[in-house]
């Protein structure tokens, strides 16, 4: 008898649980499988970049930071570096001489090469010493309309399609600047004057619209 | 009279579970029904697409902060079909268009040493890109 009520008792106990249990259709679980997929190949991917470096030789730069024995901190911008020297790394002065370990000083700017072990650390076989103020790359490429040209000198104000409420002030010294006219929509490469910053120097005009021609292409329908 | 108490406790039983197991099962049923998406991972799939949408150029030839032994560099990549693209190194300016698969290709020459690239891209729509590259030219041995 208390076997009946003990088999009666979890065959209602158990019954709400299965209920609960509900298999998600195809549909759900075909996208679910689909994304599944992407997820694990975005991580192979990525888990493939890491692991390359230690097949392959890598190059970093920064400001040297701390100086400890055969370990060395860099950092540029928000990025902080482990090197990791041994007796077979090559260092190499401004001037192109060989350098001691012990010459290394704290703000230095440095190009370090080897190869990034697995605790993301650069296993460094050379370093060369660098001024990285001299190797940037000072090119903006400004894609806007012309609104100010100059009557008595080659300059031009340009304002750039992505933000409206700025300008640039650009000198030309090439014959480019004949052909310009206000309202012409340009995409050109400038460099900031070294000597102030708010006058920019035109490097390139790689592409002009005639300003009396539809300024912007209308974006394609989805 | 034991006969009688058995009889009403498993009908009680069965009653009280019965009750019981239906409302929750109804209950169940109904919070169910209007949360069919999205799933946790639906919504980093998304953000993971946006990103990648953001940033549009994808470079086949090179990865960043490689190191070649040749000073002849070919950049080449994919982006937007019918672009601009304008990669510069210095007073080095190359300047391209993609074609209908967004592909691109172009040439610079490497200084020895580090050399920072700047690669753009202006779609058809005027949204602009730029990828930046980090690439040593050296000859010595690694």
């Amino acid at each position: 008898m208390f076997s009946l009520i003990i088999s009666l008792l979890l065959s209602v106990i158990t019954q709400p649980v299965i209920a609960n249990e509900a298999t998600p259709s195809a549909t759900d679980s075909q996208e679910i499988q689909e994304i599944r997929q992407v997820v694990q190949e975005k991580v192979k991917e990525k888990l493939d970049l890491i692991k390359s470096p230690s097949n392959k030789a890598k190059s970093i730069f920064g400001t040297i930071e701390k100086v400890e024995d055969k370990n060395i901190t860099i950092k540029w911008q928000d990025d902080t570096n482990q090197l990791i020297l041994d007796e077979e790394t090559t260092i190499i002065s401004l001037k192109r001489q060989k350098m001691k370990t012990s010459d290394l000083k704290v703000g230095q700017e440095i190009l370090a090469m080897g190869y990034f072990n697995q605790d993301n650390n650069l296993e460094t076989k050379r370093i060369v010493l660098i001024e990285i103020k001299k190797i940037e790359n000072n090119n903006q490429v400004v894609n806007g309309q012309i609104v100010d040209l100059s009557q008595s000198a080659p300059i031009f104000t340009l304002i750039p399609n992505s933000n409206k409420n700025n300008q640039y002030q650009i000198e030309s010294t090439s014959k480019e600047i004949k052909d310009l006219s206000s309202g012409q929509k340009i995409i050109a490469v400038i460099e900031a004057d070294p000597e102030n910053n708010n006058n920019f120097n035109l490097i390139k005009i790689i592409k002009t619209t005639d300003p009396t021609s539809s300024a912007t292409p209308t974006p394609e329908e989805e | 009279m034991l006969k009688e108490i058995i009889l009403a406790i498993i009908i009680g039983a069965l009653l009280g579970f019965g009750l019981t197991g239906g409302y929750l099962a109804l209950n169940k049923k109904n919070t169910d029904a209007p949360q069919p998406t999205p799933t946790p991972i639906l919504e980093e799939v998304k953000e993971e697409g946006n990103k990648e949408n953001s940033e549009k150029i994808n470079i086949t030839s090179i990865q960043d902060y490689d190191i070649v032994e040749d000073d002849n560099l070919e950049i080449s990549g994919e982006s937007s079909p019918d672009s601009t693209i304008i990669i510069t190194l210095d007073d080095q300016i190359v300047d391209d268009t993609t074609d209908d698969k967004g592909q691109f290709t172009g040439e610079l020459l490497l200084e020895s040493g580090l050399n920072i690239i700047k690669v753009t891209v202006i779609d058809p729509q005027d949204n602009q890109f730029e990828k930046t590259l980090h690439i040593t030219y050296s000859t010595a041995k690694i």
